[in-house]
């Protein structure tokens, strides 16, 4: 598995050690280029003595003023071990260094009139730096040099001087100014590598921790969050989804939990029930027994309408159940749905108002919308305490319709309005009431889903809670996956109970 | 012995009251907390039959509620939750037995019948006062070997009196055990019923096993003189 750790030192080697070994190799390029011009300057220089030393007499002969026994005189900087060869156009030596016995100095080019550097051949196959340059020597009066002249001759030639100089002083500080720097160069690697390691050991510690912190985290025994001390803000992120991570498992399996205690509660009950009417009938009259067969059936219709609910919910939620698309005139069925429930709400005693927009139209399937709404509106009618308020709203948004269900409702924390859509929610200290399983409003949600609407618990007021459905113009179920049921899985509509 | 039952479900609630009266128990029912509350607080119960989920307050803040007011009758929870941590709840907050539902209402009568024996503190189904022998688990009462016809009240007034033997029982605390909120009790109820228990006892036994004592009550024991 790749290491964030080992990769990021490459990585940071990868670029630091060629930036290393460059500095060094510029710093010795740099000191030999200078040393090396310095030498170049100081054989012109040389060479432009030497070139002085050189005169034609005239009408006498070319002269060369200069000691060949002596290969010094020279200025500084070069070795005193210099050899010097000056020669006529016919190639004869006009003068040169003893050392070189006679032999000619061979460098490559022609010369020029300006001193040119190169590298000169002895006749022994050494090689040493040279700088070789042609021009016209100067001319005196024969007054002035009585003498004899080192080549007689009737007219001034152009001499080629090389002057040549072995590099070995120079060169003997280069060779240890390379090992200094390979020495140096090795050195202040090993120091960037072990500080880029132990950098990136301390930088990369906070993910170190954070990941054993995450992979420490025992999934049958979720912590409340995972806490990382001094966190990065760069981990912040990463620490912040795992935590929501945490929260949303843990939520999810606290409503996992919650639903199937709540299930085994409002199953067991009816059943509790069943068995308590059954088994008292028995010592009791045959009027009793009547009574009690005839609460059995009531408490087994009951239980089959939970079933029932629950097993809408959980098709609806595996997406078994298909939409049938009409176009529904909504107005005119929201009316209907509500003169059914009206007369319910006067019965017990609450006001129920009913304000629906008039041509509110939808493309959506009529029995599960029916199904939303009649589950909100017998809600509403049954938790509304006696003298309260149901009231019942359409009107046409942007991309659909808008349904209020409202209602008078004492006592709801605002927590309540998240989990009022678990199947079996009630509230706290709410016992059943009546047929009511407590899966009206898990259903009305899990049927939202299959349209592509939406519903949703709010509370305009601590009196009042209300629930906002949103029907979109154009009912949009998720047919990727609706679409993939077998047929043989699909459910009947007859099933969907309004 | 006097029960109340605090069941929200009304199937459940009539069920438990029929079987629970059947067996000579006098049961008083209420269907929400609050309710329950009032009852427990206004009248002594020997065992409270008390659901979990109730309307207005839960059972367990009822439990917490009389165990903070030191209401010492038998608690049996019952409840559709059975969950370990439900359990323990209900138990950590003074229920003395639990019972998940459905359940069998034998069940439920003879875990009512152990609540009482142990509230008063005897561990034997059978109660032995001299010759005489009330058998609560078969509701049979023998004495010298003979078994005694009694009616369900005969029953239930013998059946105190033999709980608390040798201890003299009041009238009123005969009637608040004897009779729910239903029965129509006539004033001389209980000295009626004291004297038809007297006659029957005391058919071929030579001595009397319920005695009178002025002021005080009655109260079930071997030897004592009448006063």
């Amino acid at each position: 598995m790749r290491s964030i750790r080992r990769s990021l030192t490459l990585k940071v080697l990868g670029r630091v050690v060629p930036l290393v070994v460059a500095s060094l190799v510029g710093v010795y390029v740099t000191v030999r280029t200078l040393v090396y011009a310095e030498f170049d300057r100081a054989l012109q220089r040389q060479l432009v003595v030497l070139a002085e030393a050189a005169e034609y007499v005239d009408g006498v002969g070319m002269d060369f003023d200069f000691k060949p026994e002596i290969g010094n005189g020279s200025t500084v900087g070069i070795s005193p071990d210099f050899v010097f060869d000056a020669r006529l156009p016919d190639g004869a030596a006009l003068k040169q260094s003893q050392s070189l016995a006679g032999a000619a100095l061979g460098m490559e080019g022609p010369p020029g009139r300006a001193p040119a550097i190169g590298t000169v051949r002895l006749p022994d196959g050494r090689t040493m730096r040279g700088c070789q340059m042609c021009f016209e020597p100067k001319t005196v009066p024969r007054s002035e040099h009585p003498g004899p002249v080192d080549h007689p001759g009737d007219r001034a030639l152009p001499l080629r001087i090389i002057v040549a100089s072995p590099t070995d002083d120079i060169d003997s500080p280069l060779v240890k100014l390379a090992l200094a720097e390979a020495l140096v160069g090795g050195v202040l690697l090993g120091a960037v590598a072990w500080t880029l390691l132990r950098a990136v050991q301390t930088g990369l510690q906070p993910v170190e921790d954070l990941s054993r912190i995450v992979g420490g985290i025992d999934p049958a025994n979720l912590p409340v969050s995972a806490h990382l001390p001094d966190c990065p803000q760069e981990l912040a992120p990463i620490l912040g989804g795992v935590n929501g991570l945490i929260r949303r498992v843990d939520d999810v399996l606290g409503r996992e939990k919650r639903f199937a205690s709540n299930a085994a509660h409002e199953l067991r009950t009816p059943i509790a029930e069943i068995r308590a009417l059954a088994e008292v009938s028995q010592g009791g009259s045959e009027q009793e027994k009547d009574r009690t067969l005839l609460e059995i059936v009531k408490a087994s219709g009951e239980m089959q309408e939970t079933i029932s609910s629950l097993l809408q919910i959980s098709r609806a939620r595996a997406a078994l159940l298909r939409a049938q698309v009409e176009e529904l005139d909504l107005s005119e069925l929201l009316q209907q749905w509500c003169a059914r429930r009206g007369t319910a709400a006067e019965q017990r005693g609450v006001a129920f108002v009913v304000r629906i927009e008039q041509g509110l139209c939808v493309r959506s399937d009529a029995v599960m919308l029916g199904c939303i709404v009649n589950n909100l509106v017998e809600n509403a009618v049954c938790y509304s305490p006696v003298g309260g308020e149901v009231e019942v709203a359409a009107s046409g948004v942007l991309g659909g319709v808008r349904i209020d269900v409202c209602n008078t409702c004492q006592g709801l924390a605002p927590e309540d309005l998240q989990r009022m859509f678990e199947p079996f929610w009630r509230r706290r200290n709410e016992a059943s009431r009546g047929s009511h399983s407590g899966l009206g409003l898990a259903l009305a949600r899990s049927l939202c889903e299959v349209l592509g609407a939406t519903v949703a618990a709010e509370q305009p007021s601590p009196s009042r809670v209300r629930m906002r459905v949103h029907v979109p113009a154009r009912c949009a179920p998720t047919e990727g996956v609706a679409g993939a049921v077998p047929e043989d899985q699909k459910v009947p509509r007859a099933v969907i109970s309004g | 012995m006097r029960l109340l039952v605090v069941e929200d479900s009304e199937r459940m609630r009539t069920s438990l009251e029929t079987a629970l009266r059947r067996s000579g128990y006098a049961v008083d029912s209420v269907e929400d907390g609050r309710k329950g509350l009032l009852y427990a607080r206004t009248t002594e119960y020997d065992i409270i039959v008390l659901d979990i989920m109730l309307p207005e307050v839960d059972g367990l803040q009822v439990l917490r509620h009389l165990r903070s007011h030191a209401c010492d009758a038998a608690v049996l929870m019952l409840t559709a939750r059975d969950s370990i941590q439900d359990r323990v709840e209900g138990l950590r907050q003074g229920a003395d037995d639990y019972l998940v539902k459905p359940f069998a209402l034998d069940e439920l009568i003879a875990r009512v019948g152990a609540l009482a024996r142990r509230r008063h503190g005897s561990r034997s189904a059978v109660v032995r006062v001299d010759d005489l022998e009330v058998d609560r688990t078969r509701r049979v009462v023998r004495r010298g070997g003979r078994t005694i016809e009694l009616k369900p009240r005969e029953y239930a007034i013998l059946d105190y009196l033999a709980h608390k033997a040798g201890q003299p029982v009041s009238r009123h605390e005969l009637e608040e055990h004897v009779y729910d909120e239903h029965s129509q009790v006539q004033s001389n109820a209980i000295d009626s019923a004291i004297c038809t228990l007297r006659a029957k006892l005391s058919v071929g036994a030579s001595r009397p096993l319920i005695h009178t004592r002025r002021g005080v009550g009655y109260v079930l024991s071997y030897g004592e003189e009448p006063a």
